[in-house]
């Protein structure tokens, strides 16, 4: 009889311990997708470019084949204005 | 950046963290570590339920990938290892180790069929399967730079490594008197 008990409350404990783990695995893949959008540059570089002649007129560079080279390497995508060349050039995109 | 993107970095990321927190029960569990009021059995069915969100998780992971269009891969890119020109080598350790992953869970599924030494020489994978995650998720994860990520994967292997040394002494004291008593015969 205390045996049972004891196997019963094992297994409330064990059905707690999974709704627990299930919830915490939901709540980090959550967590994770936040801090992986936070921390990637091309969105935290968004809205700071500024530049003295011609804020609006803003051209995003990247190679046509969606920024992969031949060697199977990511090249990095750039933001200019495109009067100036003078301006700090802000990187978008890294691999 | 699409959002799905994101979500094969996160199921991916989840996934490892599960599947090391899997290895470290697993190795509580065959070291007979007492757990306290911890009954081995729910210990063990815990053990069971981590494995399956490691593949829920890893399901996710790859899904998210084949539909992705920011890094596009064929079918045949994310089943056959070297077959991916974006990052060929930790990719195809991802694949590799997923693929031991399925053939360890299919050992788990045979269990009752095949004897326990065969069970658990397929067992012992996991670890070519966690080690091959580690070095997946750093080579290839765009996010292994920052310091969140760093962090975690400093935390997981710190535990796991812990946990093996401890697996492996306790395994050398359980094998001492034996041989010693041997020796003496």
């Amino acid at each position: 009889m205390q045996e049972s008990s004891r196997v019963a409350a094992g297994r409330r404990r064990a059905a707690r311990a999974k709704r627990t783990i299930a919830l915490a695995a939901a709540g980090g893949f959550l967590a994770v997708f936040g801090l992986a959008r936070i921390s990637h540059p091309g969105t935290t570089a968004t809205g700071s470019v500024t530049t003295g002649s011609s804020p609006s007129s803003i051209v995003v560079q990247q190679s046509d084949d969606g920024g992969e080279s031949d060697d199977g390497t990511w090249s990095s995508g750039t933001i200019a204005p495109s009067t100036s060349s003078s301006v700090p050039q802000v990187q978008t995109r890294t691999s | 950046m699409p959002i799905d993107w994101y979500a094969a970095r996160a199921a991916g990321v989840v996934a490892y963290v599960l599947l090391s927190a899997v290895v470290l029960v697993g190795l509580t569990l065959s070291g007979r570590a007492q757990l306290g009021s911890w009954p081995k059995f729910a210990v063990t069915e815990l053990h069971r339920f981590g494995g399956i969100l490691v593949g829920v998780f890893l399901g996710i992971h790859v899904l998210a990938i084949a539909i992705d269009t920011y890094t596009p891969f064929s079918p045949t890119q994310l089943l056959v290892p070297f077959a991916s020109s974006y990052r060929p080598f930790w990719v195809a350790l991802g694949i590799v180790s997923a693929e031991l992953l399925v053939a360890v869970a299919v050992t788990n599924a045979l269990k009752p069929h095949i004897s326990y030494r065969t069970w658990r020489r397929a067992h012992y994978a996991t670890f070519l399967v966690w080690a091959g995650a580690t070095v997946h998720g750093i080579g290839a994860g765009t996010d292994s730079t920052t310091s969140w990520l760093g962090a975690l994967y400093a935390v997981c292997v710190g535990l796991v490594s812990g946990a093996l040394a401890w697996r492996i002494m306790r395994r050398r004291e359980a094998i001492r008197p034996t041989s010693a008593g041997v020796s003496t015969l």
